[in-house]
C-alpha cells in the first residue's frame, strides 16, 4: 500500500551514469540514498553483462554468435531470465510491436555499436541492407530450467525494454529493503514504490532538446517517453536519418509522425512498451492508446500534441 | 541438504550427459560459467535431430527466478488518471 511520507520529508536525489546514458535515483529518507544507489548501479551492471548487444561476453552476443551457426540454446543466467521474461511480456502486451528479436535489424539499420561509435562514423559505412526479424514467438524461455533457445540468426535486442523493467525491479527492492519512498528514473523510464512524498512526485515530460513541455504529478503511475528524436545517425543517403526504434513487421526504422511520445502506466515496463508501441503504429497509436486505458502524451514532429484519456490537457 | 561434494557429482553427471546426447545428435557443446559462478551449458542445436532432453538438472541453488518472469498477462495493467502539476519538476520523462 502506498502512504504519504511525512510532510518534513524532501526528496534527495543522486546521479550517475551507466549501460550509456544517465540515471537518477530519488528517496526520500536522505539516509537510504547512498544504498539506494548503490543497489541500482549492481542492478544494471548484472544487465549490461547479461544482455549488452555491444559487449562480446554479454550472454546474448554469446548466443547470437552460436545462432549464425542453426538454432541455438543456452541456460541462461536468473538475470538474463528475468530481462529476457519482460521483454516477452512486452510483446504479448503490444502484440508483437515490440520484438526482442529485432536485434539484427536494429544492427543492420546502423545501429550495431556504442551511439557515440555510430554517430561519429562516417555516413557512407553504415549499411543500407535491411534484415528480417524473426518474430519474438520463436524465443522459447523456460523459466524453471533457464534455458533459453533461439532460431538461426536470432540476435536479442533488450534495449526496448530493459531500462524500464530494470527501473521496476529496482524500485520495488529499495521499498522492499528500506523505509521511505522511491523515484528510479534510469534514462528517463521512471518507476516509484514506498511512500509518495507531500504532494506526490512531480514528473516532468521533456523534449529532445531538453526543454520541459508539461509537469504532472506522479501518484503510483510509472512514466517512459520513446523519442524518434533521439538516438539518431545519418546515413548518408539524401538527408535520411534513422532512429533506434524498428518497426518489427518490416525489419526498418520506424517512420513515424510523432517525435516523442510518453505514457503513465502500473508499471515502466508497460509504460515503455505502450510508448514504444505508439511510435512503431504511428496515426493509429491514439486509438490503439484509448483501448488499452493508457493515459499518454503523443508529440507530434509538426508540434500539435495529442492526449488520450487520464493524461491532463497539455499547455503545448 | 546436497553435499558440495554431490552436488558436484550431479553436476559433472549432468554435463557428461548433455554432452554425450548433444554430441550423438551432432551439436556442439561448450561450457561456460554465468555471472552466478554455477556451471553453465551452452549449445548449438543440431539441425538434423532432437537434442539434449537431458537437459533439466541445473543446480536448484542458483535457480532463482523472478516470478515477474513468467507473468503470461497480455493486456496492460489498470492505471489512475494522471494530474497536472504546477511545481518544479522532481524528475523528469525523456525519450533515450
Amino acid at each position: 500500500m502506498t502512504t504519504v511520507a511525512p510532510p518534513q520529508a524532501q526528496p534527495t536525489s543522486t546521479r550517475f551514469h551507466a549501460i550509456g546514458t544517465t540515471h537518477r535515483i530519488h528517496v526520500t529518507e536522505p539516509a537510504t540514498l547512498i544504498d539506494a544507489t548503490a543497489i541500482a548501479r549492481e542492478e544494471l551492471a548484472q544487465l549490461d553483462l547479461a544482455a549488452s548487444r555491444f559487449r562480446p561476453d554479454s550472454e546474448v552476443s554469446r548466443l547470437a554468435a552460436r545462432a549464425a551457426y542453426g538454432p541455438a540454446w543456452v541456460f541462461a543466467s536468473p538475470t538474463l531470465v528475468h530481462y529476457l521474461g519482460e521483454a516477452l511480456r512486452a510483446a504479448r502486451l503490444t502484440d508483437g510491436l515490440v520484438d526482442p528479436t529485432v536485434g539484427a535489424a536494429v544492427a543492420a539499420s546502423g545501429y550495431d555499436a556504442d551511439l557515440l561509435l555510430v554517430q561519429r562514423r562516417p555516413a557512407v559505412a553504415h549499411p543500407q541492407h535491411v534484415e528480417s526479424v524473426p518474430g519474438w514467438r520463436r524465443i522459447d524461455l523456460d523459466p524453471a530450467s533457464r534455458r533459453v533457445t533461439v532460431p538461426m540468426g536470432c540476435v536479442i535486442d533488450l534495449g526496448a525494454s530493459a531500462k524500464a523493467a530494470a527501473a521496476d525491479r529496482i524500485a520495488a527492492s529499495l521499498a522492499a529493503r528500506f523505509p521511505g519512498g522511491f523515484l528510479v528514473n534510469l534514462g528517463g523510464d521512471i518507476a516509484t514504490a514506498g511512500d509518495l512524498p507531500a504532494g506526490g512526485w512531480r514528473i516532468g515530460i521533456e523534449a529532445a532538446s531538453g526543454s520541459l513541455l508539461q509537469v504532472v504529478t506522479g501518484a503510483g503511475q510509472a512514466f517512459a517517453t520513446s523519442s524518434t528524436q533521439k538516438r539518431t545517425w545519418a546515413t548518408g543517403v539524401s538527408d535520411e536519418r534513422r532512429h533506434h526504434i524498428v518497426d518489427p513487421r518490416t525489419g526498418r526504422t520506424a517512420a513515424s509522425p510523432w517525435a516523442q511520445v510518453t505514457c503513465a502506466a502500473a508499471s515502466a515496463l508497460e509504460a515503455n512498451a505502450a510508448s514504444t508501441a505508439a511510435i512503431i503504429l504511428g496515426p493509429e497509436a491514439p486509438d490503439w492508446l484509448r483501448r488499452n486505458g493508457i493515459p499518454a502524451r503523443l508529440d507530434s514532429l509538426d508540434g500539435t500534441v495529442m492526449t488520450t484519456p487520464g493524461w491532463p490537457e497539455a499547455d503545448r | 541438504m546436497k553435499t558440495p561434494a554431490a552436488i558436484a557429482r550431479a553436476r559433472a553427471l549432468t554435463v557428461a550427459t548433455i554432452a554425450a546426447a548433444a554430441l550423438a545428435t551432432g551439436g556442439v557443446v561448450v561450457h561456460l560459467a554465468d555471472d552466478q559462478g554455477t556451471s553453465v551449458v551452452a549449445g548449438t542445436t543440431a539441425t538434423t535431430g532432437t537434442t539434449t532432453g537431458t537437459t533439466t538438472t541445473t543446480d536448484s541453488s542458483s535457480s532463482t527466478t523472478d516470478s515477474n518472469s513468467t507473468n503470461n498477462n497480455s493486456s496492460f495493467s489498470g492505471v489512475n488518471s494522471v494530474n497536472s502539476n504546477n511545481g518544479q519538476a522532481q524528475s523528469a520523462t525523456k525519450g533515450s
